[in-house]
């Protein structure tokens, strides 16, 4: 176990350093620097700004100081917002994020799971067919469109629920349904195909035998054995509601990360751009780890050693 | 009653050669999937869809009269009317026609990533899978690696950085893209490649490269094209993603992302103006879904549930 959280944890630390270096060096690739695009500055101005920032030193001094601003946790200034810091920006964007983004996870395991569980409980009727024309629909709209229609009929038709903005439970609805969708659907199906499965085999048969009632069947015996693919689900889950956020933030006007990054990249904002980037890789790779680990926990039958691969 | 006779009696002559004869047309396993595919309603009506926007795409923007990228300022944001079938954006111009063009965008997008990704995912798959050991260990770990880096990240990385267009969208996309059909890649020939009609074509004196692609790619087709057809639509998922969030290509081209991405203040006013690109990206993807789930049933009818 130890031996191969080790491993896990190496190859973490190399995916996250290829990271840094990929995003510091592509970020440097960008013709012009930061202040080209002020009108008509005076040399010594730039050269000050500049030094200021410590653009003036040579690229590899540059880089060491950005490792080290990545390890201490020290992003740097942003370039256009003279008033804050990237790490001042993460610690105001990231809670309403982690809100947001908590919500809609709970919101797609619950849905789905339920979901799943009726389509596969109710096998070729309609409930079936429903909940998977759900899944479908939830799979091929994509969220900014799922978005823009849920703020068209809720908001704007029928006027039930604020269009935009985050002050109260009310205003996080929409952007959780619509941020959940995609997921939902994809463990829904997931939950379907293999409550399906475990549902034909023979311990569930003797449980039926024995008499005991279809709900404690489902629920004592099914689900828990149809719920473990799931779990290896979570971490590309997590993945897909963080930056499914980017846009579902921008659209409903919440102050999150998310918008936050969409917004530095329209203002060419390089070190937010670059402290994003580097913060979402952090949070991606340890969530996955720990959803790895997690389950070989949950699952004894799964050996460590290959849990790594597929 | 009829008589019996001697001759009643006589011996059929049994021709041995005769029932060896194949009465019925044998079939390759790619009939065979065309003739479970047949069956399933859902995927041809699909399959029809996507022949039937590919066609409109390459031929609809010959034929109007108007263009996508004339501006007509006293008659922006038209109802649909008879002239303007989609009605105009908030330049006036034609978005009937702007949605072919953007559908030529997404298409290309679509069937491009999935090409350079069926490319590269083949070979480098094969290449690990077929040598094993070290080999293996190595390209799968470089693999795993480039797995972990979050795609969109990425994605929107390298499109800060490039020039916007068709082609970066492309090479972003595909930049990590390949690395799912590589691990299917690889675990199919891990399967075939201890299988008796390897042995077979070893001992005849195959080399490594005819093995790999004269007798391992080719049984494992089924999966890598069920893979190809489904990489489609994330691709032309993440481009009107990216478009929609400012990152696609450049004005006055314009994709379904850009477009929507254009309607949605507008959305209120002139619901139109959103309300069709939306439609065309969403039925396009269910449609591309649909006929990959249909294909992975039709390939494997095991898998069908």
């Amino acid at each position: 176990m130890i031996r191969y959280l080790g491993k896990r944890i190496i190859f973490m630390l190399i995916s996250l350093f290829l990271i840094v270096t990929a995003t510091f060096f592509i970020m440097k690739a960008v013709p012009g620097g930061p202040f080209t695009s002020e009108k008509n500055v005076p040399d010594e101005i730039k050269a000050a700004l500049e030094a200021k920032y410590k653009l003036n030193l040579p690229m590899h001094e540059q880089y060491f100081n950005y490792l080290k601003g990545v390890v201490t946790w020290d992003l740097g200034p942003s370039f256009t917002e003279k008033s804050s810091t990237v790490n001042e920006m993460i610690s105001r964007g990231f809670p309403v994020s982690a809100h947001l983004g908590a919500q809609a996870l709970l919101l797609a395991i619950f849905g789905g799971i339920i979901l799943g569980v009726i389509a596969a409980l109710k096998h070729n009727k309609w409930q079936d067919y429903s909940a998977m024309v759900i899944a479908v629909l939830g799979l091929s709209v994509p969220g900014f469109i799922l978005a823009s229609f849920y703020q068209y009929f809720f908001s704007i038709k029928w006027g039930l629920l604020p269009i935009a903005k985050w002050e109260g439970f009310e205003y996080t609805i929409l952007p959780s349904l619509a941020l959940a969708a995609s997921p939902m659907a994809f463990i829904a199906r997931l939950t379907r195909s293999n409550m399906i499965e475990v549902l034909g085999q023979d311990y569930i048969k003797t449980a039926r035998a024995k008499g005991l009632h279809t709900m404690t069947i489902t629920i004592k015996h099914a689900i828990r054995n149809a719920l473990l693919p799931v779990i290896t689900y979570l971490g590309p889950l997590i993945a897909n509601i963080l930056t499914g956020a980017f846009v579902i933030e921008r659209i409903f006007g919440v102050p999150g990360l998310g918008r936050e990054f969409v917004l530095s990249i329209t203002n060419r904002d390089y070190t937010v751009i670059m402290g994003t980037t580097v913060f979402y890789s952090i949070i991606l790779v340890v969530m996955i780890l720990i959803v790895d680990v997690a389950y070989t926990l949950v699952d004894p039958r799964i050996k460590l050693a290959d849990a790594g691969r597929e | 009653m009829q008589q019996l006779t001697k001759e009643h009696f006589e011996p059929i002559s049994v021709d041995l050669r005769q029932s060896e004869a194949i009465k019925r047309p044998s079939l390759s396993f790619w009939a065979d999937v065309w003739r479970r595919l047949k069956m399933n309603k859902v995927a041809m009506a699909s399959l029809i869809f996507i022949v039937v926007l590919i066609v409109a795409a390459i031929v609809i923007p010959f034929v109007t009269n108007n263009d996508y990228f004339t501006t007509d300022l006293a008659g922006k944001n038209k109802k649909p009317s008879v002239e303007h079938w989609f009605g105009t954006d908030d330049l006036g111009r034609d978005m009937f026609v702007r949605i072919w063009y953007g559908a030529r965008i997404s298409l290309e997008v679509g069937l491009a990533a999935a090409f350079i990704d069926l490319v590269i995912g083949v070979i480098w798959g094969g290449l690990a899978g077929f040598y094993g050991g070290k080999v293996d260990e190595i390209m799968m770990r470089i693999a795993d690696i480039l797995f972990a880096i979050p795609y969109l990240l990425v994605v929107i990385l390298l499109m800060v950085v490039l020039e916007p267009g068709v082609g970066t969208i492309i090479i972003a996309l595909t930049i990590t893209g390949w690395i799912g059909m590589a691990r299917i890649v690889r675990g199919q020939m891990l399967q075939l490649k201890s299988q008796e009609f390897v042995l077979a074509a070893r001992s005849l004196g195959a080399d490594a490269n005819r093995l790999i692609f004269k007798h391992l790619i080719p049984n494992a087709l089924g999966p890598i094209i069920v893979t190809l057809s489904l990489t489609v639509p994330s691709a032309i998922f993440a481009e009107s993603f990216l478009s929609f969030i400012g990152l696609g290509v450049a004005a006055p081209v314009a994709s379904w992302g850009t477009m929507s991405s254009e309607g949605l203040p507008a959305m209120k006013y002139y619901p139109w103006r959103l309300m069709f690109p939306a439609l065309f990206i969403s039925v396009t993807i269910l449609a591309f879904n649909l006929f990959g789930d249909g294909l992975r049933d039709a390939v494997d009818p095991r898998l069908r549930k």
